[in-house]
């Protein structure tokens, strides 16, 4: 792995302003840098703040929020830039994949219209090339029969399937940064576990990855570096080795090995054997 | 305790092409269990699986278009979402207090509310000046652990949990399986617990039911998970991502 | 929920409004400088002055007392035809959206009749059939409306119904009575309220609307609609006359609608967490 930080976040703070003109810390200092080609996973359960660090650092919460602190990317800070300027990051520098892939795609277009539209914005090119670039596409996410479903609507395909076309597309902006927020959250455990299979080849491709997930096991099938998130501020940071094993927050420790004793009772009914060496 | 023989429901479709009589889109097909006193029973099955369906059913919710129905004793549900499961006018006390005078209407006897509602918060291991909260002055684990005590509230001899742990955090389902484990050894209560995570009920059922398709396509008891037959049962089996091993 | 109100600045001031109206009403003898029914032919369109303070009318009449007595027919008959309305729909509605089946398509039908007539001409219809009476017009009011209040209670109560701690109640066997009154009736009162003070507005522009056009309250009785309506007559010749009811009727009418706008930011469960 490269030395290179592409993305670095210093004493980052989030603070929300009530209706009453009270403020409510949201994020606490923070401070976590991205190496080039890694995958950092960010590990938190739900109000732990972790999807709104990242909103925070692209720019993506409201003027209720106030965001304070610096966020370093190819050494600009996102955070003292344009809505404009940082549209343009999201898109071609930056390219998010959301939680809920039914509510990514407008429901009155077919899938081909929104994915030329997806790249106009950013790629030039002529409508027949486009076509032949979103039927590549598909085909490299082992979607089957690329034409039949540039044809249909968001509700006629399943989640798992539109969940690949929104990783497909992130994929195809050829961006410095993947943010990953929850993707396997709101679908079945079966396609969740095609999707951490594509994820898995994205990572072989060497793009910078953030990955957001409330799933200690998901994120440790893909994460380089976890970040663990509680209230707020980041409770443990290091390796997965590190998390599982010489965790010294207990918060941490709580998550892990409560995580470990559903999974081992699993392992040890399917007599697989545990077959790693963490419980002992 | 709890038997069903050929459960067939169908919903009124939304967009019917006739004008007129009934188009039905079938969600259940024939669906038989049993589920024996002081069972934990598992339905597994993916969203659409008609698993919640069946869950109406069997607390007569829903009356199935077909079949028949046997339930011994009263019967008590928890739900998953947690922020609509309680009246959100209601305080903690109320909660629970709805479900102990629907028994002194049922058993006809006199309960102390008061000192019974004090008896369940300990139960379920929340502190006792919680009676005066309101469900949005709670976590959800605290607000679920109120919930399991108002249906504990109802001396059921089943309880119903329908993804009654799915939308908690992960630490949280833990303790609280653990929680309903001990309730269920000191009642002497059956229970259906209804879900799509796999690892949950390896940790909690005695016996699962996958649903599939609105079929009941395997029944297995947990310990023996391994020799599931069925293409769609074994693909979940294989889908659980695991903790990934420590390279050496 | 009453906390928020109370720091709602909006709200407070329009309670401070419509309470103060309300009691200048009901204490009309001791606020009223005059008699509002004295007819004084020679000081007639007198102008504003100490004695007169908002000067008098074609009869010699003190407009100010007129317009004090005038809130009880104003404020009260449309509080009557409110409470009436929504005690209908409240009823309607609650029937058809919890029992459903056939009492509901028997309700909602006819409630598709009535919302199917163009309201004014229903209440000319019945002010018509029934004579010309402040009762007539109340009633006319209140038939028309109720349909609309219980298709919006229905659809609220459609909603709740599958609401889990509706759905708990049912499953363990508890009371409909206790379903109807302590769950559903609360939970879609809060709507209701923001809804009905709205509406009163609607009320009291409707009843001056027919008291306007002479259908409603007669007169020599003081009300702000009939005092339009006799301003109309000398409107070029003394425009003082129209000012008063005229302005009265708009603060009052906003009053109700701001409250109403408050109550929906203060009864907003989705901010109970703030």
């Amino acid at each position: 792995m490269s030395e290179k930080k592409i993305l670095e976040i210093k004493n980052l703070t989030v603070d929300l302003r009530n209706t009453n003109k009270q403020t409510q810390k949201i994020i606490h200092d923070i401070s976590f840098e991205l190496y080039e080609g890694e995958c950092l996973g960010i590990l938190g359960e739900s109000g732990s703040g972790k999807s709104m660090s990242v909103k925070a650092i692209l720019g993506l919460l409201n003027s209720n929020f106030i965001i304070n602190g610096k966020a370093m990317f190819f050494g600009v800070d996102l955070l003292s830039q344009t809505n404009e300027k940082l549209r343009q990051y999201r898109g071609n520098k930056i390219t998010m994949i959301l939680q809920n892939p039914m509510t990514c795609f407008d429901p009155l277009y077919t899938m081909e219209k929104q994915i030329k539209e997806t790249w106009m914005s950013h790629i030039r090119l002529s409508k027949h090339e486009m076509k032949d670039k979103a039927m590549d596409m598909l085909a490299r996410m082992q979607l089957k029969d690329p034409e039949e479903i540039l044809k249909k609507y968001p509700h006629q395909l399943s989640g798992g399937m539109l969940q690949r076309i929104t990783i497909g597309l992130a994929l195809s902006m050829e961006p410095d940064l993947i943010v990953a927020d929850e993707p396997t959250t709101a679908i079945d455990a079966i396609t969740q576990y095609e999707i951490m299979k594509e994820f898995e080849e994205i990572k072989k491709r060497k793009t910078a990855m953030i990955f957001i997930s409330h799933d200690l096991s998901v994120v440790s099938q893909i994460a380089d570096r976890i970040i663990v998130m509680n209230q707020g501020k980041i409770a443990e940071q290091g390796d997965l080795n590190h998390i599982m094993l010489h965790a010294k927050d207990s918060y941490t420790k709580q998550l892990v090995s409560s995580k470990r004793m559903v999974l081992e009772k699993y392992n040890a009914i399917l007599q697989k054997g545990y077959k790693d060496d963490y419980t002992r | 305790m709890i038997t069903l023989d050929k459960i067939n429901v169908g919903f009124r479709k939304e967009n019917t092409t006739k004008l007129f009589g009934k188009e039905k889109k079938q969600v259940l097909f024939d669906v038989s269990m049993h589920v024996n006193q002081g069972e934990c029973i598992g339905l597994l099955g993916e969203s659409g699986s008609g698993k919640s369906t069946l869950g109406r059913i069997i607390c007569g919710l829903l009356k199935p278009d077909s079949g028949t129905i046997n339930v011994t004793g009263p019967i008590s549900i928890v739900f998953q979402d947690y922020t609509t499961s309680a009246n959100p006018r209601f305080t903690v006390s109320q909660i629970i207090k709805e479900s102990l005078s629907v028994r002194e209407r049922t058993q006809g006897i006199k309960i102390e509310k008061e000192e019974e509602v004090q008896h369940l918060l300990e139960l379920v291991g929340l502190p006792k000046d919680f009676v005066t909260r309101y469900p949005h002055e709670l976590s959800g684990g605290q607000l679920q652990r109120v919930c399991i005590a108002r249906a504990v509230a109802l001396q059921p001899k089943t309880i119903l949990f329908d993804e009654a742990i799915s939308s908690l955090d992960a630490h949280t389902q833990v303790q609280i399986m653990d929680l309903l484990l001990k309730i269920k050894k000191q009642f002497n209560l059956t229970y259906v617990f209804i879900t799509h995570d796999l690892t949950s009920v390896t940790y909690f059922c005695d016996r699962v039911l996958f649903l599939y398709q609105g079929r009941v396509v395997e029944e297995k008891k947990v310990t023996d998970l391994a020799r599931v037959e069925h293409d769609y049962a074994k693909s979940l089996l294989y889908s659980i991502v695991d903790i990934r091993s420590n390279e050496k | 929920m009453w906390r928020r109100l109370y720091k709602n600045k909006m709200a407070m001031v329009m309670i401070g409004i419509i309470l103060m109206t309300t009691i200048i009403g009901i204490f009309a003898p001791f606020f009223a400088p005059h008699d509002s029914y004295k007819i004084n032919i020679l000081d007639k369109y007198a102008p504003y002055s100490l004695e007169y303070p908002l000067g008098t009318d074609n009869l010699g009449r003190c407009i100010l007392s007129r317009m004090i007595y005038g809130i009880r027919p104003t404020l009260f008959l449309s509080l009557l035809t409110m409470i009436g309305t929504i005690s209908i729909g409240t009823v309607m509605g609650l029937l058809a959206g919890y029992f459903t089946g056939i009492i509901d398509e028997i309700i909602m039908r006819m409630v598709d009749v009535m919302l199917s007539f163009p309201s004014q001409i229903m209440v000319f219809a019945v002010v018509a059939l029934l004579g010309v009476d402040v009762r007539n017009v109340i009633l006319a009011n209140v038939f028309i409306k109720w349909a609309w209040y219980a298709r919006m209670i229905r659809t609220n109560v459609m909603k709740y119904k599958d609401t889990n701690y509706v759905l708990y109640s049912r499953c363990i066997g508890n009371k409909e009575s206790f379903i109807l009154f302590r769950h559903l009736l609360p939970s879609i009162s809060s709507e209701m309220a923001v809804l009905a003070t709205l509406d009163i507005g609607w009320a009291i522009l409707n009843i001056s609307t027919l008291s306007f056009l002479g259908l409603g309250v007669q007169a020599p009785t003081p009300e702000w609609g009939a005092m339009l309506s006799e301003a109309k007559n000398v409107l070029t010749t003394n425009p003082n006359q129209m000012i008063a009811p005229g302005v009265a009727i708009v603060i009052l009418v906003a009053a109700f609608n701001f409250l109403g706008d408050a109550l929906r930011d203060a009864l907003d469960p989705k901010e109970k967490n703030l």
